[in-house]
């Protein structure tokens, strides 16, 4: 379970963390599940709204929402969570986004007429593989099992079905443990590439 | 968890940005209460992630596509690990994709395999291969070997059989072909010849027999009247040749009028010519039966680079007619 950063950062906040993982759920277990079920959700609600980094700012929906429960009583945490999320939403919007020149689409980026371009786009494809391979190894067996014959599935564009009955799934529950397992692997993929996750 | 097409059209235009305000935040109230549709949304998203890296998205989504996902950094960073994760995958279950990702992919193959000691289902080659193998397993190989020859030389005849016979075929449409179109041609070039005497022989009689008349305008001409056109009986055309002081124009028209101002012949989009003296004329062939013994003048305008006519000359002139 990944902890939101101001939660994680400030060990007299751990108090906050396990009172939000309450309000999910009376079981630990289950609370973590829906954390990280809501957290998920609220990374893509964000992407798809141009938040970015979307992962900071699911966090910090957590983070407020974590302070509100010190002081409020809140009957529907899941409802009151997307109601952080669309206020966190409108002060996103409201605000320019810091764009790093590396991160600029490669037409966006000045060109200088030399090769550089390509050879450094071939560096970023390598350095990326080689991060994608360290984060699925990273994976259980399973999991690892299930994710890339699913991506495989997907890009040759077949048929779910026989995979599906080979993993003793529904298709519905294939597609969604792939897309929890791409997900994770995207951003362990990303934090590899920006040095914060080992790529050795 | 079918997406009927709808729906799909619907999460395709929240992804793509196409949404207004309102409608999209009424959609993100719905996904965010109906967790299937939620999953919906981002298998559409990848698989147009995917659909994108392969090439494969209408031309207006691609469009869109690009717009949105490639012109945001965060967004753009999420297609290439899309295009990362497709070789990724594919070196792995396919090891020769993976020659072209730097090696990587190989490397990727083969740890995935060895330091998980992970065991891996053979393929159907190797499963042939074990097959072969153990006790008995020379005359087996022979048998199958010999199986093999004799598959791949009789499918070897069969498709040469088929490939000669089609050959053939087309060979003897295309001799057929050939054979009606040699006559054709031969039918063309007697009517073209025939056609050629009888263009002949008109254009020697023509030059013999069409009066030509030169016209100068009062700017050019020297000295004195000029001489009357005179038209003999029994002669259809008459051709004018009317002297410019220059060939400015792209394009011009003449008219022909009686001194009473009446116009009885005009056309247009005639072109200058240039004399092998030198001088800058436009040719008219006019049909006889238009004049009659007496004075006409013929006017003629040029049209600019701009589309304007402008009056170029007049040039009046005396016909008799025999």
């Amino acid at each position: 379970m990944t902890r939101p950063n101001k939660l994680r950062r400030d060990d007299d906040s751990s108090e906050q963390f396990e009172r939000l993982l309450r309000h999910l759920d009376d079981d630990r277990e289950r609370a973590g599940e829906k954390y990280e079920d809501i957290r998920r959700k609220l990374a893509r609600f964000f992407a798809w709204n141009d938040c970015f980094p979307e992962e900071d700012f699911a966090d910090l929906t957590f983070d407020r929402v974590a302070s509100r429960l010190a002081t409020k009583h809140i009957h529907n945490i899941v409802a009151f969570i997307w109601g952080v999320a669309k206020n966190i939403k409108r002060e996103c919007h409201k605000r320019p986004q810091p764009i790093n020149l590396e991160d600029l689409p490669a037409d966006k980026i000045p060109q200088t007429g030399h090769p550089e371009p390509m050879i450094i786009e071939n560096t970023e494809e390598q350095r990326r593989q080689q991060c994608l391979q360290t984060c699925i190894q990273k994976l259980s067996d399973s999991e690892r099992e299930l994710f890339l014959e699913y991506e495989y599935y997907a890009a040759k564009g077949k048929k779910m079905n026989g995979l599906a009955a080979r993993m003793g799934l529904t298709v519905g529950a294939l597609r969604t443990r792939a897309h929890r397992i791409r997900r994770r692997v995207e951003v362990c993929t990303l934090r590899c590439l920006q040095g914060l996750e080992d790529a050795s | 968890m079918d997406i009927n097409a709808e729906q799909k059209r619907t999460i395709t235009r929240y992804l793509l940005g196409e949404m207004s305000g309102p409608e999209r935040s009424e959609f993100e109230d719905r996904y965010l209460d109906d967790p299937v549709l939620f999953e919906e949304l981002v298998a559409v998203e990848d698989e147009m992630m995917r659909c994108y890296v392969r090439g494969r998205l209408p031309e207006a989504e691609r469009t869109a596509f690009e717009r949105r996902f490639l012109t945001n950094p965060y967004h753009h960073r999420r297609v290439n690990f899309a295009r990362s994760l497709m070789k990724y995958a594919a070196s792995i279950h396919e090891p020769s994709h993976s020659r072209g990702i730097a090696g990587q992919g190989d490397a990727a193959g083969a740890s995935h395999s060895d330091t998980d000691g992970q065991k891996q289902k053979p393929g159907r080659w190797q499963r042939i291969a074990v097959s072969l193998a153990g006790p008995g397993s020379t005359l087996r190989l022979a048998t199958a070997i010999a199986l093999v020859v004799l598959i791949a030389g009789s499918s070897w005849l069969a498709v040469m059989d088929t490939r000669l016979r089609r050959a053939f075929e087309q060979m003897q449409t295309q001799h057929d072909t050939d054979l009606r179109r040699e006559q054709e041609l031969r039918g063309q070039l007697a009517a073209l010849r025939l056609r050629l005497q009888q263009q002949e022989q008109v254009a020697h009689r023509s030059s013999l027999t069409i009066p030509q008349f030169t016209l100068t305008s009062h700017l050019v001409r020297q000295s004195g009247p000029q001489t009357p056109l005179v038209i003999p009986k029994g002669f259809p055309q008459v051709v004018l040749e009317a002297i410019l002081c220059s060939n400015a124009y792209l394009s011009y028209s003449a008219s022909v009028e009686t001194p009473e101002g009446r116009q009885i012949w005009r056309q247009s989009d005639l072109k200058g010519l240039q004399t092998r003296n030198g001088w800058d004329v436009i040719g008219l062939i006019l049909p006889s039966r238009i004049f009659n013994s007496g004075n006409y003048i013929l006017k003629v305008s040029g049209r600019t680079a701009a589309g304007k006519p402008e009056e170029v000359d007049s040039y009046a002139f005396q016909v008799v007619r025999r």
